[in-house]
């Protein structure tokens, strides 16, 4: 054992000596690419954010045409009562509520936290979703209280003909500042 | 091995690793600026979308001087000759 100790040192030198790239020089070459690699990430960020502006000028651009559908017919919802419709793909559920004898307004039922079905609260006259307690105006759909962090989108309703067509889409504060 | 302790070879570690910093708190700047800007555009505020672009294309800016900046302190650090500087040691 004693032998091996007393060799240790001179083997370690010549196994430096013919090791071309010391540990420091590694960890260096290493933080190089670390670096590199940081400004990379920084070149995606920007590339969303251009992907961002891009799709918000392609927005701008392209005129949305919305389909006309028939939801309900006036009367067949008593007040305070709710109804499930897909408007404006078949797997987009919106909710159609009767705030008082006069006035119908639908949303979509999908909450913007976390995709939860939202419900219709009579008794506090509000939009609801009882995953995580988020509440939303039944006027114009904004957010109350709770995680939701974006208005619920709104179904445009049109009566005619006794009937409720629904002819698009807004959200609430769209092109606003505040 | 006294190349690697060479006052130019350690200024040159110390200025990489104060870009590095550096680019770090760009880059989380920049990831916060990220999902900003998507949530309030997705809340419909549509003119968030043109000062972000131009404030995160800003801080790209930056990192990309940053290590530029660093490699040229590196590679004046570095000697002219043999590339491995064991081979003349």
């Amino acid at each position: 054992m004693s032998e091996n100790k007393s060799h240790c040192p001179k083997e370690e030198r010549l196994w430096r000596e013919e090791f071309s790239v010391s540990s420091s020089e590694q960890a260096y070459v290493e933080r190089r690419q670390f670096g590199k690699f940081l400004v990379l990430t920084s070149g995606a960020m920007f590339a969303g954010q251009v992907w961002l502006m891009a799709k918000d000028w392609i927005a701008k651009t392209k005129a949305i045409v919305w389909p006309r559908k028939e939801v309900a017919n006036e009367g067949d919802l008593d007040v305070g009562a709710a109804k499930v419709f897909q408007y404006p793909g078949p797997n987009d559920d919106c909710l159609l509520v009767r705030v008082n004898e006069t006035k119908y307004v639908a949303y979509s039922q999908k909450c913007t936290h976390l995709s939860c079905a939202v419900i219709y609260s009579a008794q506090k006259k509000v939009m609801e979703c009882p995953c995580h307690n988020g509440y939303f105006s039944i006027e114009d759909g904004h957010v109350i209280q709770g995680p939701p962090p974006r208005p619920l989108p709104r179904v445009e309703l049109e009566a005619s003909g006794g009937k409720l067509i629904a002819t698009g889409m807004s959200v609430f504060g769209e092109g606003e500042a505040h | 091995m006294a190349f690697y302790d060479s006052p130019a070879r350690k200024r040159a570690a110390r200025a990489m690793d104060g870009a590095m910093l550096l680019i770090v708190e760009l880059l989380v700047v920049q990831v916060w600026l990220l999902m900003a800007s998507v949530e309030s555009w997705l809340a419909g505020h549509r003119q968030v979308a043109l000062p972000a672009v131009l404030l995160s294309g800003f801080l790209f800016a930056g990192c990309v001087c940053l290590l530029a900046l660093a490699s040229r302190t590196d590679r004046t650090a570095r000697p002219i000759g043999p590339k491995n500087p064991l081979d003349s040691a």
